[in-house]
């Protein structure tokens, strides 16, 4: 039986790009893989941190055929300066990715630079800039029981999930690092944002020996953090706004993305019988699921509602395992069947647990992620206008149905603050923003083009409409990208009064693998990343993989 | 200072934008810089120039008054929306060569010419003025003198064999463009106010925690 993808008109909206989970195509897990498979080697080649928590450090990894270093620097950061805003000056920690090893040159460099982060100027052998502020409250437990000689609470432990959050991870040429185009077509590189999750990877470890020797400067003879409480341990991420434009402005990127996912989804269900040992580890990952979602917490009302549905559908679900439908007749199939009885939470959540025990299936698909189009993408100006229409209306007809004269429909406007050229969100009809409009409601602006393709004969040219309506050039851009990118728009209204941007963060997030999304607002959200995952040391084709279930339930 | 490619076509984007280009072109100008940067060609100061002219301004005035193989502005050609319709036109070269009168910096065409040569699978010759650009599909170039204006460019499909094959991994613009380009850029951002820092973009949540 050959099971279709699902369509655009149905996973590309915003409510359910908001309930995506992490899965085995998440980037971080390919990361890891990718490391077992090869057998990385690690060294911390330098560890020259004071007692006050000032210095630096260099951690390498070294792959098949190239290395790449985290260089870090400790700052000692006064409380009153610590926010996780673009806006913010000084963090306690700020990191780089090295091309390679750095020397004493590049070292000197980068401690100019680094830490002042966007006001500073990184080189082309660098791949990434981040920087981190501690979980005050963990990172002050943790210091204090390890030199009291006591290991510290669990239960804090895992209701933060992480000592240091980042927050920002810039990458691509951002403040004069290397274009991804230097680094594209190593095979550890191709998948998408890996040098950015291996940055995070190193930061993790150098977290975990920075709080050790927090606690050993207090305390010679304090303990040693216990291994298993600093796997649980993961890096958190604090983001904002600037997030969501990237997944408007690169289209085929984000439905390369989209496409693999349904692609392996349509592939699972196909399976017309389980074997024993896949339907096993199906069961034994909805277990640590389940405990998964038991330690999820937000405060945030959005993040509540979806929470407590999900815990509803948690039910539903074991309630439905337990009838043995996996034994039957295309059993994944019966399963998405059944759980489109479900919130979109526990949809999207058994949508990426069914893919587990499909190595074979799923992960060769991962190859397909990288975007190598959008860049060198010409715009067809032979296009007939009838053809351009139809393109426009397949992918933006969602966009026709809106009453674009109400005031809700384009209450917001995305702009860029002059501060630190931050990208914002804000009320059209009250700030003076409009004149500063980023073109990031392609539904609104595809209905423009349309209601000005009604007076041009369909047999002319998209080059000839371009000539007389340049201002449509952008997303005639767009609805041509969507012939090789079907899940590249978000066919929701991007500008709306109801519009929630964490749903779009969320989405892009998840293909990263973060978990434990909790939101500060309707446009700022916090998650874990790498909790679970074993660190250098641990790190086999054994660990590698399905580290993000917790274990404690299995 | 140095700069990747990818800061050059966002900076060289907003500059357009803020120099009162829709945002489609913004986007084609910001490709065509970043993409001569490449090729080590001073795009930055191509741009710089254009953007001098105020062309975005009245842009009726500053592009092909209607499509053919002989095109024509009422005032002088801005190479960006000239370029793009030659872009737009590519398949029609493979009738009879296009021209268009009077261009300002038509070294920026040149990336669009690439378009139509990866397009069309062939060479290009832009003649400007009787000096001639060559652009291989492969990306591989010969360039000319650089002028400020051409009262003709003149673009064919025509087989030949071009070595010359540049490539750089970084622009380094001259500071007094990379100035201009920043000035211009600076006007797609809205000014801060006390709202949109407390509204726009956090949470009302501590951090310091």
């Amino acid at each position: 039986m050959k099971i279709e993808r699902r369509s655009p008109d149905t996973v590309m909206r915003l409510s359910r790009l908001g309930s995506l989970h992490q899965s085995r195509l998440s980037f971080m897990r390919q990361l890891t893989r990718r490391m077992a498979a090869e057998n990385w080697r690690f060294e911390r080649r330098v560890f020259d941190i004071n007692q006050a928590g000032v210095g630096y450090a260099v951690y390498t990894a070294q792959g098949p055929d190239h290395a790449y270093s985290l260089v870090a620097f400790a700052h000692d950061l006064p409380s009153d300066q610590r926010s996780d805003r673009v806006i913010a000056e000084a963090w306690d920690a700020t990191f780089a990715l090295f091309d390679g090893v750095p020397d004493a040159n590049d070292i000197e460099r980068l401690s100019q630079n680094v830490p002042v982060q966007e006001a500073g100027r990184i080189s082309e052998r660098e791949l990434s800039m981040s920087r981190a502020n501690r979980s005050v409250r963990l990172w002050d437990h943790v210091v204090s029981c390890l030199a009291d000689g006591l290991q510290p609470d669990l239960d804090m432990i895992q209701s933060v999930g992480y000592l240091m959050r980042t927050t920002a991870v810039y990458g691509s040429g951002k403040f004069g690092a290397a274009d991804r185009s230097k680094i594209a077509d190593r095979p550890e590189c191709q998948a998408p944002f890996q040098v950015e999750m291996l940055n995070v990877y190193l930061i993790r470890n150098f977290v975990r020996d920075l709080v050790q020797h927090m606690a050993l400067s207090r305390n010679p003879d304090a303990a040693i953090l216990d291994s298993n409480i600093a796997r649980a341990l993961g890096i958190g991420n604090s983001t904002g706004l600037g997030m969501a434009p990237f997944l408007v402005n690169h289209p085929v990127l984000f439905s390369n993305w989209i496409m693999v996912r349904e692609e392996a989804l349509a592939r699972v269900r196909g399976v017309a019988r389980a074997e024993p040992q896949a339907v096993e580890l199906f069961l034994d990952l909805w277990l640590r699921t389940k405990e998964m979602v038991a330690g999820w917490s937000s405060e945030h009302p959005l993040q509540r509602k979806k929470r407590s549905d999900l815990e509803t559908d948690v039910k539903s679900i074991d309630e439905w395992l337990g009838q043995n439908h996996l034994n039957k007749a295309y059993p994944w199939d019966q399963l998405h069947k059944f759980s489109n009885h479900l919130s979109e939470e526990g949809q999207e959540l058994l949508n990426s647990l069914m893919l587990e025990p499909y190595p074979e299936l799923v992960d060769g698909l991962a190859s397909c992620m990288a975007d190598p189009y959008q860049a060198d993408f010409i715009l067809d100006g032979a296009m007939r206008l009838d053809v351009l229409r139809d393109v426009l209306k397949e992918v933006f007809g969602w966009a026709c149905a809106i009453d674009w004269t109400a005031r809700e429909a384009d209450a917001r406007a995305w702009y860029v603050s002059a501060e630190k050229l931050e990208p914002r969100l804000g009320e059209r009809y009250d700030e003076p923003i409009m004149d500063y409009e980023q073109p990031l409601s392609p539904g609104r602006d595809a209905v423009r083009a349309l209601n000005d393709l009604e007076a041009w004969s369909t047999d002319q040219s998209v080059a000839a409409f371009l000539l007389a309506h340049p201002e449509h050039r952008h997303v005639i851009r767009r609805a041509q990208l969507s012939q090789i990118a079907p899940y590249g728009e978000i066919r929701d209204n991007t500008i709306s009064a109801d519009l929630k941007p964490v749903d779009m963060l969320r989405a892009k997030l998840s293909f990263f693998g973060a978990t434990n999304f909790d939101p500060r607002s309707d446009r700022w959200v916090r998650i874990c990343m790498y909790a679970g995952a074993p660190y250098p040391e641990e790190l086999t084709s054994q660990t590698a993989d399905l580290w993000v279930y917790p274990k404690s339930a299995a | 200072m140095n700069f990747s490619l990818g800061e050059i076509d966002a900076l060289s984007r907003k500059a357009a934008r803020g120099a009162g280009y829709p945002w489609g072109l913004a986007e084609e100008a910001g490709r065509a810089v970043a993409w001569l940067c490449h090729k080590g060609l001073d795009g930055c100061g191509a741009f710089v120039r254009v953007l001098n002219r105020n062309l975005a301004e009245d842009l009726k005035t500053h592009q092909p008054k209607a499509l053919g193989h002989h095109m024509e502005g009422v005032g002088i050609l801005c190479p960006i929306t000239a370029g793009s319709t030659l872009s737009d036109l590519s398949a029609e070269l493979n009738v009879a060569p296009i021209t268009f009168n009077h261009v300002a910096e038509p070294l920026l065409m040149l990336p669009f010419a690439w378009n139509v040569a990866k397009s069309q699978d062939s060479s290009i010759v832009l003649s400007m003025d009787g000096k001639d650009f060559l652009i291989a599909p492969n990306g591989s170039f010969d360039v000319s003198d650089i002028v400020a204006e051409a009262s003709i460019v003149s673009v064919r499909l025509q087989d030949f064999v071009v070595s010359h094959a540049t490539q750089k991994t970084r622009a380094t613009p001259k500071a007094s463009d990379l100035d201009r380009l920043n000035a211009f850029a600076a006007q797609t951002y809205a000014p801060a106010t006390a709202a949109s820092r407390r509204l726009g973009a956090g949470s009302d949540l501590s951090d310091n925690d």
